[in-house]
């Protein structure tokens, strides 16, 4: 129909709709008319309720520096409630809300040094900046660019910065201990200060009371997992369950000359001040420890997954005999997941999970969150009134640092893909853990929009359109009588869908993530795959192999096959035929697999036939010629294979057998000879089906996986494509092998759609 | 049913089970083909040709009569006779038992497969033949662009969603679904243009005299299909019985078919054992045997596969 008359059609039924108006008031008066109004008016509210939800679902927006590279930490300020991020260049940034950078500086000196720890305090107004080289940066913020106070001259293990009002706690690694420093916060403006300068300093030591004598012994391999300040205390939480809880006058220490050798210590309990200094061990192995400071609460992580939050006076030598406390009755929430996943536990050495947090705690919002490994899994607590689970996720990536905006609307991930190499820094809502539930609410809705929709247009076009009432009638009758029709229809395009439709088409789409059997990541990677692809001197030379056996392939599955049809449809004795016959279908019986080994060992073997042949031309028994697992004789012989390439004769010797004789006797009455008769009568009368054979042997060539497996595996120039695809399958590296397959099908389909093209044409 | 027996010896047997044997034109011979030097070439021509292609199946059968070294020490060397029988009872048996577990799992899961596909499919064409609803050509048409994809390609989701989501590692319905689910397709294709040339007279007649589905179904189009049927079910019996790719992901252990495990213990039976491994790939070949000798008759004629025309 043409536009114009679409368009004067529209025209004249709102014409005549305006015309019965009367109509339209009776319309609105029958029952069909108000289902059909209340239908469209919820289907229309639930699909603008899909629409704001979409709109709304929080999903992140990937940050990357303008001049490439990538970002390799983020942290939060609560002193400022600014956000601060760095990357591989060694640059520092201030963020806005949105991850915009405010202002930078060039902080980490060196070539290919970059920041990996943005330390800040809400106490300070500085931010302790680590390198890669573990240098010391103290930066201030001035609100408009970054001014370094100063730096430090050694490589320092700096492990955590806290400050009070009128000091700086610097934790530090020496060797395998612990050790603390307090300085004070003008000090800094001079340069970094040494730790001899300190106003106290000191290594952490285990205290056992034993009958009156305090034996100090240095903390072997503290690893750190949790700090804070609370009450002029300051608390260290190792991870195997020891919490250092010190004065942070350290002056109950002062008495104790501990500092200077390693030694195991004791000296008398009552000179010994347990207000100022004590440690608690505990049956507990801890992964993370936060402090919220509006509620003077430490929650702690163990690695078992269990939330325990208490306040600072639980670690108070009088709770507890002997310096072991009973968490069980600080138990808050405890966490199932799956065996061989938990909480990212710094104890284990594993780099890649040391920098790593495995819990943050965003005050202003009360959230906490704690990440856990492998399975890039994180879960959400609300805080603000015992422990609340809020959801439970699983990510995509690895999470390497986590800040929140100052009130909690923006969430700032540092995260490196599957490679463990780049890094990356996202900025999004809090709620996207949420995604997963927004997205089924969202998919009911819209279903059932989608219903309500239909059901709507149905009554609406019953009203309108005469016998549309009367038609639909008819359909759901002829649904509810033939049920079973519609039912078995149903399970099998069912079936169809989920093991056909679906996989090809996530296929294509997998094809352009990373995803793999460790990291089932769903992100577009730009063409990333594709690229290995044909940049691979490997993948391109696999195929120029597919195209050189595809080749080879269609020339052995027609001509020798017609040739051979040609001479059986022409010899005498049917008997002779016959007999041929049934002797070639024979070694079709063997399995094909049989069939390619025979091949392998019983031809081209050492001993094979080949190689007997060899030798009893050359009359030299020592002879071994190696045809498969060799450069130049590999490929040949794997289109050798096969040899005679008899095939598909039958196909053609059937249709030979029926080309109407007329034909043949019209070709004697003119003299034609017998080869000429092969060319210009036979062949193009069984066009037809050297089409047909010529597309299915396409078609098998591409997808000859077993040949090439079975023979060389792959090797000495034999690859092709599909072979590459299985070794990716077998490695799990499904995006990969996507990739390939999607690349074959778009070849085969192609070729068969031009193959298609060339038969409609020629039949007009 | 008398109407039917009338409607049957009525119309011509061609028109309800056409045998391809009746529908040979008798060719004109040329002068120029009956030369005798014509004719002497092509015959040897043809007998060089079988015999090339005998080769790999003479190799097997003769040396799966020999002992291992005889076999190790030239590969056609005739065995001595007296000792046949003898090496016939060793090198089956231990083929037997090496891959008696496999070559079963194999013949389960490509008979439960093939009958699957085969049942579905007939029962989807009689729906499509006999049968009217909504968007027929459709939904057909979803069917057959399946055809147009490849195996290989859906292969990266599904082996996951298989061994993953659904957990059905090592477990046969990982097979039987994909297979049932592709094979529904081609066979669809195939069954409904045969099914569509029965006499739909002898289906009328039935229902008036009360068939339901069903019956109509069980006594009427399986019968007159039963070629096709048959066809189908060796091709997809086949097809499943020398599957290598899928399966070898998919299953392991004792619960593998026999061609991953025939690949996978080659090299073993080429370094010690080659009788054996030679009588193994013959006793592999039974299952195949028996299926294809239920429609040897519609193999060898030629004029069937005439009917390919596309």
């Amino acid at each position: 129909m043409k536009f114009q008359d679409i368009k004067r059609s529209i025209k004249n039924k709102f014409e005549s709709a305006w015309a019965n108006r009367a109509v339209l008031k009776k319309f609105y008066q029958t029952k069909q008319g108000i289902a059909a109004i209340a239908a469209t008016v919820l289907a229309l509210a639930l699909l603008i309720t899909v629409i704001v939800m979409s709109a709304v679902i929080p999903s992140g927006v990937r940050l990357a520096p303008s001049e490439g590279g990538a970002y390799t930490r983020v942290a939060s300020s609560k002193y400022n409630h600014g956000v601060y991020y760095s990357d591989d260049k060694g640059n520092l940034y201030r963020s806005d809300d949105e991850g915009n950078p405010l202002y930078s500086s060039l902080v980490a000196e060196g070539e290919n040094v970059y920041l990996n720890d943005i330390m800040t305090d809400p106490n300070t107004e500085y931010l302790f900046c680590e390198d890669i080289n573990n240098v010391v940066y103290v930066l201030e913020d001035t609100g408009a660019e970054f001014r370094l106070v100063c730096k430090s001259t050694s490589n320092i293990a700096l492990e955590k910065m806290l400050a009070d009002e009128h000091y700086i706690y610097l934790v530090k690694k020496t060797g395998k201990a612990i050790s603390l420093e307090k300085h004070e916060k003008s000090v800094f403006e001079n340069g970094f200060p040494e730790a001899k300068n300190a106003v106290s300093r000191g290594t952490l030591y285990e205290v056992s009371v034993r009958s009156g004598e305090v034996s100090l012994e240095p903390a072997n391999e503290p690893r750190p997992v949790g700090y804070g300040i609370d009450d002029g205390y300051l608390y260290i939480f190792c991870a195997a369950g020891r919490i250092f809880k010190i004065n942070t006058d350290f002056a109950g220490l002062k008495q104790v000359n501990a500092w200077v050798n390693d030694d195991i210590l004791t000296i008398d309990e009552s000179e010994f001040d347990k207000d100022a200094y004590f440690v608690f061990g505990s049956m507990l192995s801890l992964c993370g420890a936060e402090y919220h400071e509006g509620q003077k609460t430490f929650y702690m992580l163990d690695t078992s997954a269990n939330i325990y939050a208490c306040t600072g006076d639980v670690f108070d030598y009088r709770n507890s005999e002997r310096g072991v406390l009973d968490y069980s009755e600080y138990l808050k929430a405890e966490i199932s997941f799956e065996s061989g996943y938990g909480p990212i536990n710094r104890n284990n050495d594993n780099s890649s999970s040391r920098n790593t947090p495995p819990m943050y705690l965003h005050e202003e919002s009360n959230r906490l969150l704690i990440f856990f490994t492998s399975s890039n899994r994180v879960c959400g607590f609300d805080v603000s009134d015992g422990v609340d689970r809020l959801f439970d996720s699983a990510l995509e990536y690895n999470i390497r640092a986590v800040a929140y905006n100052g009130d909690g609307t923006q969430l700032f991930l540092c995260f490196t893909d599957n490679d463990n190499i780049t890094f990356n820094l996202s900025v999004s809502s809090p709620n996207i853990y949420m995604k997963g539930v927004y997205k089924t609410l969202a998919t009911v809705f819209f279903v059932l929009g989608a219903l309500l929709v239909v059901t709507a247009g149905i009554l609406i076009g019953c009203t309108f359109k005469s016998g549309f009432a009367d038609q639909t009638k008819v359909v759901l009758k002829d649904l509810v009588k033939q049920k079973w029709v519609y039912v078995i229809l149903a399970c099998s395009l069912a079936l169809l869908f989920i093991f056909c439709y679906y996989p090809a088409i996530s296929s294509i789409a997998l094809s352009f993530t990373d995803y793999t059997g460790a990291n089932p990541s769903k992100q577009w990677n730009n063409f990333k795959n594709y690229v290995t692809i044909f940049t691979s001197m490997e993948a391109i030379r696999s195929f120029g192999n597919m195209l050189i056996f595809l080749l080879a392939d269609i020339v052995t599955a027609i001509v020798p096959p017609l040739m051979f049809a040609f001479c059986l449809s022409i010899i005498r004795s049917k008997a002779y035929s016959k007999t041929a016959r049934v002797l070639l279908f024979l070694p079709t019986i063997l399995p094909s697999m049989a069939t390619t080994l025979i091949w392998k060992f019983g031809i081209f073997g050492s001993s094979g036939a080949l190689n007997t042949v060899v030798r009893w031309l050359t009359g030299n028994s020592d002879i071994t010629v190696n045809f498969l697992f060799n450069n130049s004789w590999s490929l040949p012989s794997l289109i050798f294979m096969g040899f005679p390439w008899v095939g598909s004769y039958l196909i053609f010797y059937g249709a030979m057998m029926n080309i109407p004789s007329s034909y043949f006797e019209a070709a004697e009455l003119e003299g034609c000879g017998l080869f000429k008769r092969f060319f210009k009568i036979d062949i193009p009368l069984i066009t037809a089906q050297i089409k047909y054979v010529f597309i299915m042997s396409f078609i098998a060539s591409v997808q000859n996986f077993g040949r090439v497996y079975t023979l060389t595996g792959g090797a000495y120039g034999t690859d092709i494509p599909i072979n590459r695809m299985y070794s990716y399958l077998l490695a799990q590296d499904y995006g990969l092998a996507a990739a390939y397959a999607t690349i074959l099908f778009l070849f085969l389909l192609i070729a068969t759609v031009f193959n298609l093209r060339m038969q409609t044409v020629e039949r007009e | 049913m008398e109407t039917n027996e009338r409607v049957l010896h009525d119309t011509p047997i061609e028109q309800i089970a056409p045998s391809p044997k009746r529908r040979r034109f008798k060719h004109t011979r040329l002068r120029s083909q009956d030369k005798l030097p014509v004719q002497i070439t092509f015959y040897v021509y043809i007998g060089i040709m079988v015999v090339f292609s005998m080769i790999p199946l003479y190799i097997t059968i003769l040396n799966s009569l020999k002992t291992n070294s005889q076999v190790a020490a030239s590969i056609f060397s005739l065995p001595t006779f007296t000792e046949i029988f003898a090496n016939i009872a060793v090198n089956f048996a231990n083929a037997w038992n090496i891959i008696i577990r496999y070559m079963l799992n194999s013949v389960a899961v490509s008979f439960v497969s093939a009958i699957l596909n085969v049942f579905i499919a007939s029962v989807l064409a009689y729906l499509f033949v006999r049968k009217r609803f909504i968007a027929k050509e459709f939904i057909f048409t979803l069917y057959i662009l399946i055809l147009l994809i490849p195996s290989i390609l859906g292969m990266s989701t599904l082996y996951p969603m298989m061994a993953d989501t659904f957990g059905l590692k090592n477990n046969y319905l990982a097979v039987w679904l994909p297979v049932i689910a592709g094979g529904q397709a081609g066979a669809l294709f195939l069954f409904r243009t045969f099914f569509g040339s029965h006499p739909t007279a002898v289906y009328e007649s039935a229902m008036l005299d009360g068939a339901n589905d069903v019956q109509i179904y069980f006594y009427f189009t399986v019968p007159f299909a039963l070629p096709i049927i048959l066809l189908n079910f060796v091709s997809t019996f086949s097809g499943q019985y020398n599957d290598y790719l899928w399966t070898s992901l998919i299953l392991e252990g004792d619960m593998l078919t026999l061609t991953p495990v025939l690949f996978a213990r080659s090299a073993e039976f080429n370094s010690t054992q080659q009788a054996v491994g030679y009588a193994a790939y013959l006793i592999a070949s039974i299952p195949l045997i028996f299926v294809t000798a239920l429609s040897l008759e519609k193999f060898q004629s030629g004029d069937f596969a005439a009917g390919l025309k596309l």
